[in-house]
């Protein structure tokens, strides 16, 4: 697939909007197959569930390729600075920490969102740890508990209380 | 009972304590994340549905959204003028010559006018809803399921027609959108589709889910890629030192006419289906700047060019409202959260809402009022506060937009799956800002292709499938008559321009959050 | 340096707390014969739906009714929402997750049967343990006041005639609504799936509202209450309530049955709740116990004027017999007008 060709400029980490045109074409295609499986099930028939989801993902197949031929063709403007991709993996994995252990684990809400905000400022922080420390532990301990009780004392909404003695 | 009546109710409802208090926190909150970067008015709402619903005050609750909206306008015309970061793309017109005038020493003075027309603008803008909303509602009563479709159609097309500076983008966009509307139980057949085997997905994605996704995860993933370009803290900027007049009798002289004219945009284009704030703003800063006759100032400052995109702005809003609160047709991202918020009280925007609840609709028009006359004093005398909450540390900030996004989707849904949905919608809103996709057509997306789907299929169940159900009403053909006259007109300017041998303007669609 | 810490740190804590979590499953093996004192931790009541709807408000009336009577033996009652699919995505996480823990109730009712159908569900309610049915809301059958329609006879004679001809509205595909008409085709001895063909789903109450008014559909069905306002208004007619024996659909005099109409069928919008399966007979007995002093205390009754929900208690055996005849005969209509 054209997906696969790589622009001059782009050899970073970053990938280019071809890669971005391919892989949403392959997407769109494998999503127009499923979409013509469930209307070879249920039928074309314009009031029946079949039809919209072929539109739809037909669209998308059409709309991906018009975009990777505009990719193509601009491919000499070099595109922004690729950025780092490592920030946003790391928060991606905090955040997925974060939410399997409040649902799966009895941390609890308080403990949790704590070492998340920890983690999550320090790793979006350009700063020097020793400078932030105590701000970040302070908003840290601040928000969870501060949400917490607002939360589950003031509105009725249950959060996880956790090993805490809340 | 006649709407003038109906609008005094409504005041004496919103003029109680408790409605005053809704409507003064909202626009405290509207202000606050329209001067912050990453947050604004539909992801605030979305954030703050769960902890509406436990207030089970459906009419302060909707005052109080109304007061988000509204605010976020005002924080956003802030940023947008003292540090030309404008906080929402409905402001991105105000701050070409709003930071110019700051830059000059006549910060004040821009404020004033943005503040002063968005007040002027919004009033009367609220009279027209309050005249409109009514007969709109009565007319709306005999609308069917083929006039639906033709309005869902018209409001695409005009979407589509205006998806930003490349039409694959937002193309894709919108088709995103319309493809995360497919996913779920189909609500005519209950045929599942696209669910991929996972139960959490049999009800669809909720727009809150995907809202959180979209805005919170996604910017905050994307600013964390392009960390290096941020400073870690704003550049401290004190433009109101001492020594500023308000507005002079010149200013005044030449921004009444721009708020009245800017006024007029802003409301018809807020109540086109997919108006939003973004067309009136530009519309009117061309205008002005058109029609004036200090054409030396511009590009340095002109304060028509402050006043006339402020007034749209603001009259925008009570457009929006009217399609929202008559037929339940959102055209605006903020517009289809509250959608969904009517939703969760399980009132259903629409003619049977002026049967149903004329309480609240008539208190939620009044507190528009009301809202903007606490904004106008909030915003002038506070200006100070605002700009210090723009030192927040970043990181700090992001952290928390994430913590409040993870708690929203949870404490809606209990459930880790939608968080985990979320996420993913928002990994791929980072790469969407990478490669420069617009975000609102993923929403309108979402909200309109359901309705049209619908509406298309219940006619046709009624008419026993026969396609001329679509060509025999007249209302039908009407709709779907403009949605052609829709689609042809942005193309106008470009062609009127080419005309005249000038530079073309593309209207285009921006963000709208 | 620090950033490396928490990498080891945050598994290390993982495992740690689902250690505890593992041991603080409730215990199965719980003193049996003699009177149990419960609850003897905090009551968790679920509402397998959002906030807002019918099932939340029943799980927040039962919470503040409990804490109100003072029924919760010191402890106190929380309630949490599980959306999703009807009810079912609650119901699979009780019947899995809370596996013989007795301070995990949740509630139920005619939508989630209906769901388990419709969305084929693996899990259903026979797998949970029953504790009782509470409240029930009947249905009722409108038309717009033009219509030609004066009884319930007039409409299903002309279905029968041609069950096409009849353009029926109401709530989601598989709900109680389109249910209740598939209960009526069939009972009036009408082709059900022809009939089941003809209805539109709507969104809510308003959208059917809006469709009949706007002459969509010719018939509309739903809660009483939600059309309440126009019956009394004269904007609509009601032709038959759903319930065993008349009553008042809005108008303040009693609206004919669907029994009385001369068709064998009664079907009512009820919610009770359930508890996770493997609950010792001593613990079920303990809070059906509660649920009973619920039942007759002040609070619910109050709860029950204040919000018209009619009274629709039955308890323990009744109450499993209940669940599981409501379970055969939807599932039965429902495969037969190809939702099943």
């Amino acid at each position: 697939m054209s997906g696969t060709v790589q622009e001059p400029g782009a050899a970073k980490a970053a990938p280019g909007p071809i890669v971005a045109g391919g892989m949403l074409f392959a997407v769109g295609a494998l999503l127009f197959a499923q979409a013509l499986a469930l209307a070879g099930e249920r039928g074309y028939a314009p009031s029946g569930p079949g039809l919209a989801p072929v539109i739809v993902t037909g669209l998308w197949v059409l709309v991906s390729l018009g975009y990777l031929a505009e990719s193509i063709r601009n491919r000499a403007v070099p595109t922004e600075g690729g950025g780092s991709w490592r920030t946003p993996l790391l928060l991606l994995a905090a955040l997925i920490v974060y939410a399997l252990v409040l649902k799966y684990t009895v941390t609890g809400y308080v403990l949790a969102t704590a070492a998340f905000v920890l983690v999550t400022a320090r790793t979006l922080s350009t700063r020097p740890v020793r400078e932030v420390v105590v701000r970040d532990l302070a908003v840290a301990v601040g928000l969870s508990v501060g949400i917490y009780l607002v939360f589950t004392r003031l509105l009725g909404i249950v959060l996880p209380a956790g090993v805490l003695p809340l | 009972m006649s709407s003038l009546s109906s609008l005094l109710d409504g005041f004496a409802s919103v003029l109680s304590p408790q409605n005053l208090l809704y409507a003064a926190i909202g626009v405290t909150i509207g202000t606050l994340v329209g001067v912050l970067p990453g947050i604004g008015p539909a992801l605030t709402i979305a954030l703050l549905l769960p902890v509406s619903l436990q207030l089970d005050d459906p009419t302060g609750t909707l005052i109080m959204f109304a007061g988000i909206y509204y605010g976020a306008m005002y924080g956003g015309s802030t940023t947008s003028i003292l540090l030309n970061t404008p906080g929402e793309s409905a402001s991105v017109a105000t701050s070409i010559e709003g930071y110019q005038m700051a830059r000059r020493g006549r910060a004040r003075a821009a404020l004033a006018t943005a503040a002063i027309g968005s007040f002027v603008a919004a009033t009367i803008s609220t009279v027209l809803l309050a005249f409109v909303a009514k007969p709109m509602a009565d007319l709306a009563v005999t609308f069917r399921a083929s006039d639906y479709f033709a309005l869902a159609v018209l409001a695409m097309v005009t979407v589509t027609a205006m998806v930003g500076a490349s039409l694959p983008r937002g193309l894709m966009s919108l088709t995103f959108g319309l493809f995360l509307g497919l996913v779920g139980i189909d609500s005519l057949t209950g045929q599942a589709r696209f669910t991929f085997g996972v139960p959490e997905l049999l009800d669809g994605v909720d727009v809150v889910t995907v809202i959180v996704g979209l805005f919170a995860i996604g910017e905050t993933l994307y600013i964390a890629s392009r960390l290096k370009d941020l400073p870690a803290k704003v550049a401290p900027l004190e433009p109101v030192k001492g020594g500023f007049a308000w507005l002079s009798r010149q200013d005044w002289a030449r921004s009444w006419p721009a708020w009245l004219r800017g006024t007029l945009f802003g409301f018809p284009f807020g109540a086109l289906p997919s108006g939003g704030a973004e067309i009136p703003t530009f519309l009117s800063y061309t205008v002005e700047k058109r029609r004036s006759k200090h054409q030396g100032e511009w590009g340095k400052g002109a304060i028509e060019g402050v006043a006339g995109p402020e007034a749209a702005n603001n009259a925008s809003f009570s457009g929006v409202l009217v399609p929202l609160l008559t037929l339940g047709i959102p055209t605006s991202a903020t517009a289809a959260v509250m959608l969904a918020a009517f939703g969760y009280f399980d009132l259903s925007p629409g003619p049977q809402l002026f049967e149903k609840s004329p309480d609240l609709v008539w208190a939620l028009i009044a507190s528009l009022f009301v809202g903007n006359v606490m904004l106008l004093a909030l915003n002038l005398p506070l200006i100070r506060v605002w700009v210090k909450v723009l030192q927040i540390p970043r990181p700090l900030l992001y952290t928390g937009i994430l913590v409040f996004a993870t708690l929203g989707v949870y404490a809606v849904s209990g459930s880790v799956v939608d968080v985990l949905i979320a996420y993913a919608i928002g990994v791929l809103a980072m790469f969407m800002r990478r490669f420069d996709f617009p975000i609102a057509p993923v929403i309108l997306g979402l909200i309109l292709g359901p309705m049209m789907e619908t509406q298309f299929r219940r006619a046709l169940l009624l008419s026993d499938g026969d396609l001329s159900v679509f060509v025999t009403r007249p209302l039908t053909v009407t709709l779907l008559g403009l949605a052609v006259v829709a689609l042809a007109l942005p193309h106008l300017p470009k062609v009127w321009a080419r005309l005249r041998g000038g530079d073309a303007q593309r209207l285009s669609f921006a963000e709208d959050d | 340096m620090l950033r490396r810490t928490l990498v080891v740190a945050i598994p290390a804590l993982l495992l740690a707390t689902t250690a505890c979590a593992e041991q603080s499953v409730g215990d199965p093996n719980a003193p049996a014969g003699s009177a149990v004192a419960y609850p003897a931790k905090t009551l968790q009541i679920m509402a397998p739906a959002g906030a807002g709807g019918g099932w939340d408000t029943t799980a927040r009336t039962m919470q503040q009714a409990l804490q109100g009577a003072g029924l919760l033996n010191g402890q106190s009652a929380e309630v949490r929402n599980v959306t999703g699919a009807a009810g079912t995505i609650g119901l699979a996480e009780l019947v899995t997750s809370h596996k013989a823990d007795a301070h995990q109730l949740m509630v139920t009712g005619l939508v989630m049967v209906g769901g388990v159908v419709t969305n084929k569900s693996p899990v259903d309610l026979s797998q949970t343990t029953p504790i009782a049915t509470l409240t029930a809301e009947s249905e009722v059958i409108v038309v717009k006041s033009d219509s030609k329609y004066q009884t319930l006879k007039q409409l299903v004679d002309d279905v029968k005639a041609d069950p096409a001809s009849v353009k029926w509205g109401g709530g989601s595909a598989g709900g109680t609504d389109q249910i209740l008409v598939g209960l009526l085709a069939k009972a009036a001895g009408a082709d059900a799936k022809t009939v089941a063909k003809q209805y539109i789903a709507y969104s809510g109450g308003g959208e059917t509202k809006a469709g009949l008014l706007s002459g969509d559909i010719s018939v509309a069905v739903s809660g009483t209450s939600e059309f309440a306002d126009l019956v009394k208004a004269g904007t609509v007619r009601a032709l038959a309530v759903s319930s065993a024996a008349g009553g008042d659909a809005g108008l303040g005099t009693p609206t004919p049955s669907i029994k009385e109409s001369g068709y064998d069928l009664e079907l009512m919008n009820w919610r009770g709740v359930v508890a996770p399966p493997g609950i010792g007979d001593a613990e079920k007995t303990a809070v059906i116990a509660m649920i009973d002093k619920l039942h007759s205390s002040a609070q619910w009754q109050q709860a029950l004027t204040d919000k018209k929900w009619t009274d629709f208690y039955r308890t323990g055996a009744q109450a499993a017999t209940f669940f599981a005849d409501e379970s055969t005969r939807i599932k039965a209509v429902l495969t037969e007008i190809g939702l099943g």
